[in-house]
């Protein structure tokens, strides 16, 4: 079994392959499609890209933090009485129909260019899944063990911290998963408009028609967030290793 | 007989909407210290009852009595329900833990009625590396630790294997028993569907009717209480078993 985790490998070598020799062939004009070489060149000699994953690779984090505490506490706060879901859930829906892209500009003039306009267009994108995975995880809470802790008298703080946020633990993971992927989305838009960052590379080398450099970006990028995703993973891995298969994420 | 911990007048309960009325008008007196199973087909209201008794439902009329109103409850459901984060030890101890009660002591406590019912070597595993008779297990002994005055069993074997089910009830008569002769009297409400295990539990049970339920049969259990696994071997067993059976099907529920 151990072996099939490098199969993903064998279609990749062969695009790239195939690829590169389009290329060479001239079937396809490097102009639209540069060659993996070409991009694997920039990758090794250009130093300004990787200072960019890393500026970029921080604020996805710190927005990613973000959006982890700030999704679990509205997540919870929801869940506290159907009044207060009924009042406020259509709001929280907003963060995911809200058209990032239309109203980056505003963050721009918001919170200034750079870090802060990132942070906060990394929060509004990936902050949604945060918030409906945990109410949800607290809903699914079991009636019967919900029964339990009212017998014993346990106390509303008690029942949630004993009781129904270990409950929603496997389904908060989910969210997060979901929101790691959507935070580096988030954070390359933000750097679009507010400058920076991998985002910034894009926009800077679209505007040099340096396609070789934009995939370089665009290739860090999509690692950055497949880095999050299996972090995440393991994370969960860890944190349910005790809970039944069933109810592993 | 002692005097009633338990003192049920009137209960009726319906449920809002298409379910109707659960339970005609249900008067019982219950003695401390005793066994009482509620025997009666599915959905026939036993469930209802016992919710009201531990206070998770509110009665449509009717007034539950408990003596000096301070009597300490345990509910045990038909699933173990336990916490899956949590291993046996943690969750046997969960409701001391919910009590405020030390870390230290309360783990006494719960290691000392996981050891009573034969957990003493499994306290650091997880629900996940349970079998079901060893989750029913630590169910109730989450239910004991408290050592409560009234313990409510909501079929609590019906989901286990019957090799597994009758070494469970030998063992919670054992524990009834024993709390009862040590001057700490523990009155059971065991709710359940099957005609063996209540007389092979029970000192009384009351036969319910299906929807809504009233009282087919008050009946005291005529076998001596000394009880083993050769007493479902027994023909006053039987007689007992039959006994019901045969007002099941007078009712016309069999």
């Amino acid at each position: 079994m151990k072996n099939l985790r490098f199969l993903p490998l064998i279609p990749l070598i062969l695009g790239l392959a195939l690829l590169q020799f389009l290329v060479n062939r001239q079937a396809i004009p490097s102009y639209l499609f540069p060659a993996p070489y070409q991009v694997w060149e920039v990758l090794m000699t250009d130093g300004q890209i990787w200072a960019a994953l890393r500026d970029t690779s921080l604020n996805a984090c710190l927005g990613f933090l973000l959006t982890l505490v700030a999704g679990a506490c509205l997540g919870t706060g929801l869940a506290s009485s159907r009044w207060i879901e009924k009042m406020f859930y259509p709001y929280a829906v907003f963060f995911q129909t809200v058209p990032i892209i239309a109203i980056a500009p505003l963050l721009v003039i918001w919170f200034g260019y750079g870090q802060p306009t990132v942070i906060a267009s990394t929060f509004i994108v990936s902050v949604f899944p945060m918030i409906a995975a945990t109410l949800d995880g607290i809903r699914s809470t079991d009636q019967n063990l919900l029964d339990l802790f009212r017998l014993y008298r346990a106390t509303r703080l008690q029942r949630l911290l004993k009781l129904q946020l270990p409950f929603a633990l496997p389904s908060i993971l989910t969210g997060a998963r979901i929101a790691s992927g959507l935070a580096v989305i988030g954070a390359i838009v933000g750097e679009f408009v507010g400058g920076g960052g991998l985002g910034g590379i894009v926009d800077e080398s679209l505007a040099q028609q340096r396609v070789d450099r934009v995939f370089a970006a665009v290739t860090l990028a999509a690692g950055l967030g497949w880095v999050f995703f299996a972090v995440l993973n393991g994370l969960s891995r860890v944190l349910l290793r005790n809970w039944h298969a069933s109810q592993r994420g | 007989m002692s005097e009633a911990v338990l003192k049920l007048s009137g209960i009726q309960h319906s449920f809002p909407g298409g379910a109707g009325q659960v339970l005609s008008p249900l008067d019982l007196d219950i003695p401390t210290g005793q066994f009482l199973t509620f025997l009666g087909p599915s959905g026939s209201g036993k469930s209802t009852i016992l919710r009201i008794v531990a206070g998770l439902l509110k009665a449509t009329s009717g007034q539950v009595q408990e003596k000096g109103n301070l009597c300490k409850k345990a509910f045990v459901f038909q699933d173990a329900e336990l916490l899956p984060w949590r291993n046996v030890l943690d969750n046997a101890a969960l409701p001391l833990e919910i009590q405020g009660v030390d870390l230290d002591d309360r783990r006494k406590a719960a290691q000392t009625v996981l050891q009573d019912l034969g957990l003493g070597d499994s306290l650091s595993l997880y629900p996940s590396q349970l079998s079901g008779g060893m989750k029913m297990r630590v169910s109730l002994a989450r239910a004991l630790v408290t050592q409560p005055d009234l313990l409510l069993m909501d079929e609590p074997f019906a989901a286990l294997d019957e090799v597994i089910r009758f070494r469970l009830a030998e063992h919670l008569r054992e524990i009834w028993l024993k709390c009862n002769r040590s001057g700490k009297p523990l009155t059971v409400l065991f709710v359940t569907h099957s005609m063996t295990e209540a007389v092979f539990l029970s000192q009384r049970i009351l036969v319910l009717s299906s929807k809504p339920a009233r009282v087919l049969l008050d009946h005291t259990v005529g076998i001596s209480e000394s009880r083993d696994q050769a007493t479902r071997a027994d023909p006053a067993f039987a007689r007992e078993v039959h006994q019901i059976y045969s007002v099941f099907q007078k009712a016309g529920e069999a």
